[in-house]
């Protein structure tokens, strides 16, 4: 009987996953994997620049792809993701220096970069809307580029 | 704990390499340094993608013949590289308790990004050497 009920009310310590993680923990790893996915994305964006330098023809098809109407809001997400990415650098920047390092102005420290990145994700929404043209299907930029290309060979 | 006793330990510490590196200091100089370096980069970036939205390959080229865009790319491939390669070997160092699988993997992505951001240069110097042709 003992050794039943020994066995059933053991605490457990705090695992990862029933845990919930404080705020400034959270930011932390947030930080962490946000870093990761942009550490990614650099080598998308290399990876397709060399790609788009060495063959030209590649532009074109990439355009056919980056045309299409969810990437914008991908882009974004990413945006957002390098806002706050940067926004957490300099968080660490200043912690190296020795401002802010306590709890409460790592949450205030935190909440002002979430909020600027939404501020600055918008502004750049905002801003982009000129370069991105309502109809696409109206007018496929891959067609125009197609067409001048074959007009310069 | 004797004197001589203590000597000998900090000796084998040294020795497995599980004391103090003292090159902590620096690699966290550089990664601040890299981030407050990078927010004009990825700035320009950021205003460079999403203004070349929609281009044409002409106006692409065109953009990237430009003197800025080779300095900004060339300065921004580098830090960012950097940067990053600072910033996986932490993660890395962090997440991988094998010690040789940790060391081939932070050494592969290191000569991975030297050779990625090699190649990123040498296409930013073509078009900058051929005159966005």
């Amino acid at each position: 009987m003992s050794e039943e009920s020994t066995l059933r009310e053991r605490p457990l310590s705090p695992h990862l996953q029933v845990y919930r993680l404080p705020y400034n923990a959270l930011m932390s790893i947030v930080g962490r994997m946000v870093g990761i996915g942009l550490c990614v994305s650099l080598l998308v964006l290399l990876g397709w620049f060399i790609a788009v330098v060495w063959n030209p023809g590649f532009y074109t098809q990439s355009l056919e792809f980056l045309n299409a109407p969810w990437v914008k809001y991908i882009a974004m997400l990413w945006a957002f993701s390098v806002f706050f990415y940067i926004g957490n650098g300099v968080r660490h920047v200043l912690w190296s220096i020795g401002i802010g390092v306590n709890e409460q102005a790592g949450i205030r420290t935190g909440n002002i970069v979430l909020m600027l990145s939404v501020i600055l994700t918008f502004a750049l929404w905002q801003f982009s809307c000129g370069c991105w043209s309502n109809d696409y299907e109206a007018a496929p930029v891959a067609e125009k580029v197609k067409a001048e290309q074959e007009s310069v060979e | 704990m004797s004197k001589s006793n203590n000597a000998i330990l900090t000796d084998m510490k040294k020795a497995k390499g599980l004391g103090s590196a003292h090159h902590g200091a620096i690699h966290k100089l550089q990664h601040d340094i890299t981030t407050l370096v990078n927010i004009p980069l990825v700035a320009w970036v950021i205003y460079s993608i999403f203004s070349l939205r929609n281009a044409s390959y002409q106006e692409f080229t065109i953009w990237m013949s430009n003197p800025v865009f080779i300095v900004m790319a060339t300065l921004f491939v580098i830090v960012t590289l950097k940067h990053f390669a600072l910033e996986l070997q932490v993660v890395m160092e962090d997440y991988i308790s094998s010690k040789w699988l940790r060391m081939v993997k932070v050494v592969g992505m290191k000569l991975f990004f030297f050779a990625l951001g090699t190649t990123a240069i040498i296409s930013i110097l073509k078009i900058a050497l051929s005159g966005g042709a």
